[in-house]
């Protein structure tokens, strides 16, 4: 099952930055988006009066209160259950990494947010591409095999960290990725 | 009697005063060429009929061809991801967990602002030369045309128990600190109770005393379960429910 996200507005508040670069939401594309009450609104900027959000890669929903995220989640797994589906229950990072091609944020990007699990980019095609990246909102490991072997990249990969150019040696080296 | 069989044969020919050039031959020629062939207008019919059957049987193959599109299933059922444009490779690809409807999964990232804002647009479940599934703006022909196949439509159950043993793995050692001696035990214990053959335990090192706690890894395409070692994470001890 999904890790799910039930902070209170102000925690969140704190944990993703009041600093926040605000966004202009009617032509900018937005950092967060989620469902509330039938509108998307952008977590990275006002939560509005949701104060519980059960966030996925697929999609993010919030609620007034956490029993009305609770009774969702529940009420989904129910419908999964009854249609027989087959659904992954890994946890997602809020925002993706994003590992780039090219240097300096170009070319095609990649974003992966499943948490807990080496994730090996040959499975996208990415096998040795990186050349630059963005870590979302959870730390991320590096590796230059797959599975998790090789080397571990020595650069700054903390949550919210980037970086215009790899390491020295580093670019088009990664093979799989960690995101805690 | 002669045994010469030329000889033999000449005799033998049953219209031999064809041979024979009578005068009247030359204006029954004219005559002949001169006149209409009453079979030209069933000949225009017969060609008219021929292209119609050779249009046909083209139309027909087209059709078949499209029927059997090259299906596959994903080497790797884990994962999906989507594309944003139908190019390889694409200017953005997002990987999602896997879920019983990829089309679907990606088509919310194309609504809620993640890949676009609005209708989805038609997409397409392939299977890349990778082995993993994604879904591709446009229609069944999409695939093809980038060198990939169709996905076949449904999961397997073998590849339903690849990604519950996939959930079960991630979430034990995910959320908790398993330490180095437990974490290889523990993985082959795994793969013996969800009674796969063929699968591997391998330890991917980077064990230490800043990353005591074992992080891993499924990998169904080289039937390997990868475990190595992580830092302390805010999510160990953390029910995931």
């Amino acid at each position: 099952m999904r890790i799910r996200v039930a902070i209170v507005a102000t925690v969140i508040a704190a944990s993703i930055g009041l600093a926040a670069p605000s966004v202009n939401a009617a032509h900018e594309r937005m950092v967060s988006p989620a469902w509330f009450e039938g509108e998307l609104i952008d977590l990275s900027h006002d939560w509005g009066k949701a104060t519980a959000c059960n966030v996925s890669a697929e999609e993010s929903r919030c609620f007034r209160t956490e029993a009305e995220m609770d009774d969702d989640i529940a009420q989904r797994q129910r419908t999964v259950q009854d249609r027989g589906v087959i659904v992954a229950s890994l946890s997602t990072c809020a925002s993706s990494l994003k590992l780039y091609n090219g240097t300096s944020y170009t070319g095609t990007v990649l974003n992966l947010s499943t948490r807990f699990s080496y994730i090996n980019l040959s499975t996208y095609g990415f096998d040795n591409l990186a050349s630059s990246y963005k870590v979302g909102a959870c730390d991320v490991d590096m590796f230059a095999g797959a599975g998790g072997a090789g080397c571990l990249y020595p650069g700054d990969t903390s949550a919210n960290s980037h970086a215009v150019a790899m390491s020295s040696g580093w670019n088009n080296v990664v093979s799989s990725v960690y995101i805690y | 009697m002669s045994r010469d069989p030329l000889e033999i044969l000449a005799s033998l020919n049953p219209v031999a005063r064809l041979a024979e050039s009578l005068s009247s031959d030359d204006a029954m020629l004219a005559t002949i060429i001169a006149s209409v062939p009453p079979t030209t207008v069933l000949s225009r019919r017969r060609r008219r009929g021929v292209w119609a059957a050779l249009g046909t049987t083209v139309v027909v193959l087209g059709v078949a061809a499209f029927a059997i599109l090259r299906q596959e299933s994903p080497a790797n059922p884990t994962r999906i991801v989507c594309f944003t444009d139908a190019s390889v490779p694409p200017s953005g690809m997002h990987a999602l967990d896997v879920s019983n409807d990829p089309v679907e999964a990606c088509g919310v990232l194309w609504s809620n602002g993640v890949i676009a804002s609005g209708e989805p647009p038609a997409l397409t479940a392939c299977v890349t030369n990778e082995g993993t599934i994604a879904v591709i703006p446009g229609d069944q022909q999409v695939c093809a045309q980038l060198g990939f196949a169709n996905w076949v439509g449904a999961f397997s159950d073998d590849e339903r128990r690849i990604v519950e043993f996939q959930t079960a793995v991630t979430e034990w050692f995910g959320t908790q600190c398993v330490p180095q001696g437990d974490a290889l035990p523990q993985a082959e214990q795994f793969v013996a109770d969800f009674d796969l053959d063929g699968w591997t335990v391998t330890d991917s090192g980077h064990w230490g005393v800043d990353r005591p706690c074992a992080a891993s890894g499924v990998d169904p395409v080289t039937k390997t379960v990868n475990v190595g070692g992580r830092r302390r994470s805010a999510a160990d001890n953390t029910p995931t429910t």
